[in-house]
C-alpha cells in the first residue's frame, strides 16, 4: 500500500482508540455544582459547611456513588451574593450541573437560589438560617435544616423555660435581651425570638441589632447596661461575637447567661479570641459538632476519623454535620428519581420520608409539600442546645443526645 | 454618668481611629497618594504581632520594636517599587496601583495564613480600672496615649528636624522644593516609611484589643479616609482631632440613636464635609485637589 493510504489508516484507527475514552469521561460521573463562601470574611464558617457536603461525597462514592457512577464537585466560590450569582449563572449554563448545593449564608442562597429556580436547577440548601429562603413558593429548592426563626424561638423557650427556673426565676421575672447582627442571619433568629416572646408572653428587655462589620460595640454595651437582663440571646458571626463578649467585659458589665444561635460563637476562634470567661456562661442553640452520644448519633466517631483523615485538622467546628445529613439525604433523592432529571428530582424529593432512626442527627427529612407557605422546608429539622465548658463546646441538651459525662451548668 | 461613659468610649475609640489616619495623611500630604493599601499595613502589622506572640512568646507591645521597623522598610519598598514607576502618571493610575496591591495582600494573606480569625488572649488586655464609676480598658488607655505621644513627636519632628523641614516643603509646593535641589525621591520614601511606620505601630497597639484576619484593614481604612478627610489631607493634628471627633460620633450616635446606624451618621458627615468644606477642618483650601495637578 502507498504512504498516503497507511497514514489515513493509522488516523483512523488512533481516532477509533480515543473515542471510547472521550465518551466514557463524559459519562462515567455525575456532576454536581458547590456555592460555598471560600473566601472573604465568612471563609471559614463557608468552609467548614463544604467539608460536610464533601464528606458526604467521598462517602457515597465508596458506595459506589449514585445512579452507577461516581459524585464529582463543581466547587464554586461566592464571597457574597453578587459573586453567588454569577456562579450560579456559570453552574447552571456552562457545567450544566443539575443539583447546586450550598451554601451557609442566608444572603448568598437567596441570590443563588432565585437564579437556580430560573434555570430550573434543584438548589439543595444544608445550612443557611432565614427562614424566608424557603416561603418564596420556589418549586426547585429544598432546606433540610432548620431555620433561624425556628431556632429563635428555641432560644427564647430555651432560656424562659429550662434557663429560668434553675436561675430562681420564671418566665415573668426573668430579664431577656436580644441582640443580633442586622443581615439575614441574625434578623431570622430575632424575629423568630420576637414571635416566641409574644406567644409566650414573654417581655423582652432590649431587642437592638447592629452590623457585624462595626469595629467598635461599646455604645451596644452601654444600651444592653441600662437594660441590666440575666440572659443575653445573641446572634453573631465570629468577630463581632469576639468584640461584643470582650467590650461587654472591659466596661464591666456581668452577664449570667448567653444564648447565641450558632453562627460564630461556635466556633473554636471565638472560644480563643473571648478567653475563659465564655466558659460555663456561653450556651448556643444550634448545629451539634462531633461530641454527640454517640449512642444517639450513630456512626459519629467513623465519621469524626474520615474528618481528620481527609482534611488533616480535628472536627471542632459544627457546621459540617449538618451539611453531610442533608447531602447524604440527596443521594437518597436521586436513587429514587433514578436520573438527574429536574422534574424526577423534585417529585422524589418531594416524596422523601427519611425517619429519625435513619440519620445521624436523629431527626427525620420531610419537606413542607406545594401549597405550603414554607414549601421546600424540612418540617422535621430541630436544633440542640451546646455549651462552652473547659474550653470545649459540649452538647448539653436534649438531655439524651448530651456529650457522655456533660450537662447543662447554669451560672445563677 | 452615663453620658461621660460613652463620651470616654468615644474618646478611647478616636484614639484608635486618629492612629491609624495620621500615617495615612502623612504619605497623602507629602506624596500625594491615596494609599489604599494603608488598611492592608495594618493588617501585615497585626499578623506580624500575633506571631511574635504565638511563636516567640513576644509581648505585643515589646514587638513594636519588630514592627515599627519592619514596616517601616515595607513602606519604603512600596514607594520605590510600585509609587515610583507611577510618579508622574496620572491620579487614577497611583489610585488602579494601590487598590491591585491591596486586593493581592488580602488574598496573598488569605492564602498564607486561611481566613481563620486569630486573636491574642493576654491578661493585661482584660485589665479595667475604674476611676469614678467610669470604665477604663488598659489597653485602649495605651492606644490613646501613645496617639497623643506620636502626634507630639510627629510634630516636632516635622517643625525641628531637617528631614521634617524638607518633607514640609515638598508638601507645601513640589516644584519650589525641586528647584531648591531637594532630593524628591529620597523625601517621599522616606515619609512613606514613616506613614507605614506609624500604622505598624497602630497594628502592634490594636492586636490585644481585636482580633486578625485578612480583611481587617479594610473596615478600619474606611474609617480613616473618613477622619483623613475630616481632618484635613496632609494635616496630622487635622488627622489627630478628626480621629477624635469620629470616635466620639460613633460612641454617641450608637448609644443614643441606634448602634446600627452609627456608621450611617459619620458616612453622612463624611459627604457633608466633602460638600461644604473638602478640604477639611484644618486643611489647606485647595489641599483636596493636590493630587490631581
Amino acid at each position: 500500500m502507498n504512504k498516503k493510504v497507511c497514514r489515513i489508516l493509522v488516523g483512523m484507527v488512533m481516532a477509533l482508540a480515543l473515542f471510547p475514552l472521550v465518551a466514557s469521561g463524559a459519562d462515567q460521573v455525575i456532576k454536581l455544582g458547590t456555592i460555598f463562601s471560600r473566601t472573604g470574611p465568612i471563609a471559614n464558617l463557608g468552609m467548614e459547611s463544604w467539608r460536610g457536603a464533601e464528606m458526604a461525597r467521598l462517602l457515597q462514592n465508596e458506595k459506589g456513588g449514585v445512579l452507577g457512577k461516581k459524585i464529582v464537585f463543581v466547587d464554586t466560590d461566592a464571597p457574597d451574593a453578587k459573586a453567588a450569582v454569577a456562579e450560579t449563572e456559570r453552574l447552571c449554563t456552562v457545567e450544566k450541573v443539575p443539583v447546586i448545593l450550598g451554601s451557609f449564608s442566608s444572603s448568598i442562597c437567596f441570590a443563588a437560589s432565585a437564579k437556580s429556580e430560573q434555570y430550573k436547577v434543584v438548589y439543595w440548601e444544608l445550612g443557611a438560617s432565614a427562614k424566608k429562603i424557603t416561603e418564596r413558593g420556589l418549586k426547585y429548592l429544598f432546606r433540610t435544616c432548620q431555620h433561624g426563626d425556628g431556632g429563635g424561638e428555641q432560644q427564647l423557650q430555651f432560656a424562659a423555660e429550662v434557663l429560668a427556673p434553675r436561675m430562681g426565676k420564671n418566665r415573668n421575672t426573668i430579664r431577656i435581651a436580644s441582640v443580633y447582627e442586622d443581615s439575614g442571619y441574625g434578623d431570622a433568629w430575632a424575629a423568630g425570638i420576637r414571635e416566641m416572646a409574644k406567644k409566650m408572653g414573654v417581655k423582652l428587655v432590649l431587642d437592638e441589632s447592629y452590623n457585624h462589620k462595626a469595629t467598635d460595640l461599646s455604645s451596644l454595651v452601654m444600651r444592653i447596661k441600662a437594660a441590666e437582663p440575666d440572659v443575653i440571646l445573641e446572634s453573631s458571626y465570629e468577630n463581632d461575637g469576639i468584640l461584643l463578649f470582650r467590650q461587654i467585659r472591659e466596661l464591666g458589665l456581668k452577664i449570667k447567661m448567653f444564648v447565641g444561635s450558632g453562627g460564630g460563637m461556635n466556633l473554636p476562634g471565638y472560644r480563643q479570641g473571648s478567653g475563659d470567661g465564655v466558659d460555663n456562661h456561653v450556651c448556643n442553640v444550634g448545629f451539634p459538632g462531633y461530641n454527640l452520644n454517640p449512642s444517639y448519633a450513630k456512626g459519629i466517631e467513623k465519621l469524626a476519623d474520615l474528618y481528620r483523615k481527609t482534611f488533616k485538622q480535628e472536627p471542632e467546628g459544627v457546621f459540617s454535620l449538618v451539611n453531610y445529613m442533608g447531602a447524604m439525604a440527596l443521594w437518597d433523592v436521586i436513587k429514587r428519581a433514578g436520573s438527574l432529571n429536574s422534574e424526577a428530582l423534585v417529585k422524589a424529593a418531594r416524596e422523601t420520608n427519611i425517619s429519625g432512626d435513619d440519620t445521624i442527627l436523629r431527626y427525620g427529612i420531610k419537606f413542607a409539600p406545594p401549597g405550603a407557605p414554607d414549601m421546600g422546608q424540612n418540617i422535621l429539622a430541630r436544633f440542640f442546645v451546646t455549651q462552652w465548658q473547659d474550653g470545649k463546646l459540649h452538647i448539653v441538651w436534649p438531655d439524651e443526645a448530651a456529650t457522655p459525662g456533660r450537662k447543662l451548668v447554669v451560672v445563677k | 454618668m452615663i453620658f461621660i461613659q460613652i463620651l470616654v468610649n468615644g474618646l478611647l475609640l478616636g484614639g484608635i481611629y486618629a492612629l491609624i489616619s495620621i500615617g495615612l495623611t502623612l504619605i497623602f500630604g507629602v506624596v500625594r497618594v491615596i494609599n489604599f493599601a494603608h488598611g492592608e499595613f495594618l493588617m501585615i502589622s497585626m499578623y506580624i504581632s500575633y506571631y511574635c506572640y504565638s511563636l516567640l512568646g513576644l509581648n505585643p507591645y515589646w514587638s513594636l520594636l519588630i514592627n515599627f521597623p519592619l514596616m517601616f522598610v515595607i513602606g519604603m519598598g512600596m514607594d520605590q517599587i510600585i509609587i515610583r514607576p507611577l510618579r508622574n502618571a496620572p491620579a487614577y493610575m497611583q489610585v488602579f496601583a494601590t487598590v491591585g496591591l491591596s486586593i493581592l495582600l488580602i488574598n496573598l494573606v488569605l492564602f498564607i495564613f486561611t481566613g481563620d480569625y486569630r486573636a491574642i488572649d493576654l491578661p493585661f488586655a482584660k485589665k479595667v480600672v475604674q476611676v469614678g464609676g467610669i470604665y477604663l480598658n488598659y489597653p485602649r488607655l495605651i492606644i490613646f496615649s501613645a496617639t497623643v505621644l506620636i502626634t507630639v513627636l510627629l510634630y516636632l519632628f516635622l517643625k525641628n528636624t531637617d528631614i521634617g523641614k524638607q518633607i514640609r516643603a515638598i508638601a507645601q509646593n513640589r516644584t519650589a522644593a525641586r528647584l531648591m535641589g531637594f532630593k524628591l525621591n529620597r523625601i517621599y520614601m522616606i515619609t512613606f516609611g514613616i506613614g507605614s511606620g506609624l500604622v505598624g505601630i497602630a497594628g502592634g497597639l490594636i492586636t490585644p484589643v481585636y482580633y486578625v484576619y485578612p480583611t481587617v484593614g479594610v473596615y478600619f481604612v474606611l474609617t480613616a479616609f473618613v477622619v483623613v478627610v475630616l481632618g484635613g489631607m496632609g494635616n496630622m493634628i487635622g488627622a489627630f482631632l478628626g480621629g477624635l471627633i469620629i470616635g466620639i460620633v460613633d460612641s454617641l450616635s450608637g448609644y443614643y440613636i441606634d448602634p446600627s446606624l452609627k456608621e450611617t451618621v459619620y458616612y453622612v458627615i463624611f459627604v457633608l464635609v466633602l460638600i461644604f468644606r473638602p478640604s477639611g477642618l484644618m486643611g489647606l483650601v485647595g489641599a483636596e485637589e493636590m493630587g490631581m495637578k
